[in-house]
């Protein structure tokens, strides 16, 4: 009887670790998707009342509330790339493979990309997706240094994220 | 409207991009009231860096009578001086290549946002109007450059910086003359104002030089994202440069998720890994790279907004504040959480527990709802009621 019941105990926590387990993981992604969101905000602040900041910071303020409310925002983005590769398909298959054709494939992929591309002339694109560059590099090795930091790694990877940081300023 | 403003502007706005480069070089009388007029950091920036690059010189030389009219259009637009965002940003970027391109993208970007920005639109938008009129017709009189600068000048005042524009104006009417007399010197005699420069064999109808600016506009921008993105310099062609620069942006964006998730995983109560550092190292490394990440954070939030998205700029410090004041309670607290089980539950694993609390105060960071603070509240002051340990910061 000690026995089965030692067993039956183990069995207990086994079962316990396993959700806790499952739990932490659960909350770690919880945590990495409202960090992302907060990064999301914060690179949006700094774009300085660019359009793709204002789109971003839209995007990510939902995302903070919600994951339902992405899963609903994604199917409509995914439908229009399909439209719009529908009608390029079309022309394509009416001419042959212009440069242009393709040009404008990668357009339509930088503006899906791009937070708040889909409104804008090429020109603009270009000009956002510059900024938009800039903000993502500085973001990331803001990130990248913060991670350093905080896990504790050795003061040579700060000091270069350090380095990467105070020398383009 | 953007096509229709490009069709019909588009030379004003590349060339007076040149433009607005150029005064700031030889002009110190006239570019005197424009850069204190502008006012901003950003101006005295901007002027450094092109007075460095020859290119620009030349092309003042050889724009040099436009100065009068155009002043018009860069006190109008201001923001071209004042636009500290995209030049740390820009700086931030890489080192030699965007010195080039920050000076570049700052005049075309600037423009851009000038042009697009809500309360210069009008303003521009008729400037510019105009201007193209002057282009496409390419007759070019001084008579009719004095015309555009006097229908310029009563859209002027609705400019954003009134006070510099009307020193601008009359600093631009009185230096348009003065401008051409001084300016005799480099090669031309003055012509017209902005127009682009038919080249031999060239049909010179209004709609291929739009389409030809139009297209210059664009291999400019792209020639600054070429100094953006590494590794482009090899690729020549828009499609391929295209690609490098997706594939970029993906890159970047996949970086900042997975950074994210790390972030989530570290667990900066993890008291194991402090140990294996030298605690004054420790002390050296967050003070050079605080000061570095608060900078950087500063200049990214330039313009504060005093909402939820400064919290993630301000967690950044506040962390480091409380990882090298955990430092001295390091010992403390693993003598802590292994011997009592601090909080509500008795579960097994302290480590768990002091996740869900880091949890629940990240949550109270990221959702500044206020609605959890009630929960950081509850939480905080038994932690401290458990381990006494007074400075213990957490600043959220």
């Amino acid at each position: 009887m000690d026995h089965r019941f030692v067993v039956a105990v183990q069995a207990e926590e086994d079962e316990s670790v396993r959700q806790q387990q499952q739990h932490q993981q659960h909350l770690v992604r919880e945590r990495g998707r409202r960090i992302k969101a907060a990064a999301e905000l914060g690179l949006a602040r700094s774009s300085g009342g660019r359009r793709w900041g204002r789109a971003l910071g839209r995007r990510a303020l939902l995302l903070r509330k919600d994951p339902a409310t992405t899963a609903a925002i994604s199917p409509s983005v995914g439908s229009q790339e399909e439209a719009k590769q529908g009608k390029v398909m079309e022309a394509e298959a009416g001419e042959e493979e212009d440069e242009e054709v393709m040009v404008e494939e990668k357009v339509e992929l930088l503006r899906q990309l791009v937070p708040g591309g889909e409104a804008m002339a090429v020109e603009r694109l270009l000009d956002e997706t510059a900024d938009y560059i800039a903000a993502l590099r500085a973001q990331v090795g803001v990130m990248r240094a913060l991670a350093c930091l905080l896990s504790g790694l050795g003061s040579t990877p700060e000091k270069e994220a350090s380095a990467t940081l105070e020398k383009p300023l | 409207m953007d096509g229709g403003r490009a069709g019909g502007v588009g030379g004003g706005d590349y060339i007076s991009s040149l433009l607005n480069s150029s005064p700031r070089l030889d002009f110190g009388l006239l570019s005197d009231g424009v850069v204190s007029g502008a006012g901003a950091g950003g101006g005295g920036d901007c002027l450094e860096k092109l007075c460095g690059d020859p290119g620009f010189a030349e092309r003042a030389a050889r724009l040099s009578s436009f100065n009068g009219y155009r002043y018009g259009g860069v006190g109008g637009d201001g923001g071209l001086f004042g636009m500290p965002p995209p030049a740390p940003a820009a700086a931030a970027a890489g080192a030699g290549g965007s010195r080039e391109a920050s000076s570049v993208s700052d005049p075309a970007s600037a423009m851009k946002d000038a042009a697009n920005g809500k309360k210069r639109k009008a303003t521009n938008a008729k400037g510019k109007g105009q201007v193209g009129e002057e282009r496409e017709l390419s007759d070019g009189k001084r008579s009719k450059m004095n015309e555009i600068d006097k229908k310029e000048n009563p859209v002027k005042p609705k400019a954003e910086q009134a006070g510099s524009d009307s020193s601008v104006e009359d600093g631009g009417g009185a230096g348009q003359k003065q401008g051409k007399g001084k300016n005799a010197k480099p090669v031309e005699p003055p012509k017209d104002y902005v127009h682009v420069r038919a080249r031999r064999g060239q049909a010179t109808d209004s709609h291929s030089l739009a389409e030809r600016v139009r297209r210059e506009r664009i291999s400019q921008r792209m020639k600054v994202l070429q100094d953006l993105v590494p590794g482009c310099n090899k690729v020549i062609g828009k499609a391929l440069m295209l690609d490098e620069i997706i594939n970029y942006v993906q890159s970047l964006q996949r970086q900042v998720e997975f950074l994210s998730m790390k972030l989530a995983t570290v667990n900066p109560l993890d008291f194991s890994n402090l140990p294996t550092l030298l605690q004054k190292d420790m002390y050296q490394a967050c003070g050079p790279s605080a000061s570095s990440v608060f900078s950087l954070e500063s200049s990214n939030s330039a313009f504060p907004f005093a909402e939820q998205g400064d919290v993630f700029q301000q967690f950044a410090p506040n962390s480091m504040e409380s990882q090298c004041t955990l430092n001295q309670l390091d010992l403390a607290l693993s003598q802590a959480t292994n011997g009592q089980y601090a909080f509500q539950d008795g579960t097994t694993s302290a480590n768990l527990q002091q996740r869900n609390f880091w949890d629940d105060d990240l949550q109270s960071v990221f959702h500044l709802e206020n609605g959890q603070s009630q929960d950081n509240g509850v939480s905080v002051p038994s932690f401290h009621g458990q381990l006494q340990a007074g400075h213990m910061k957490m600043e959220f």
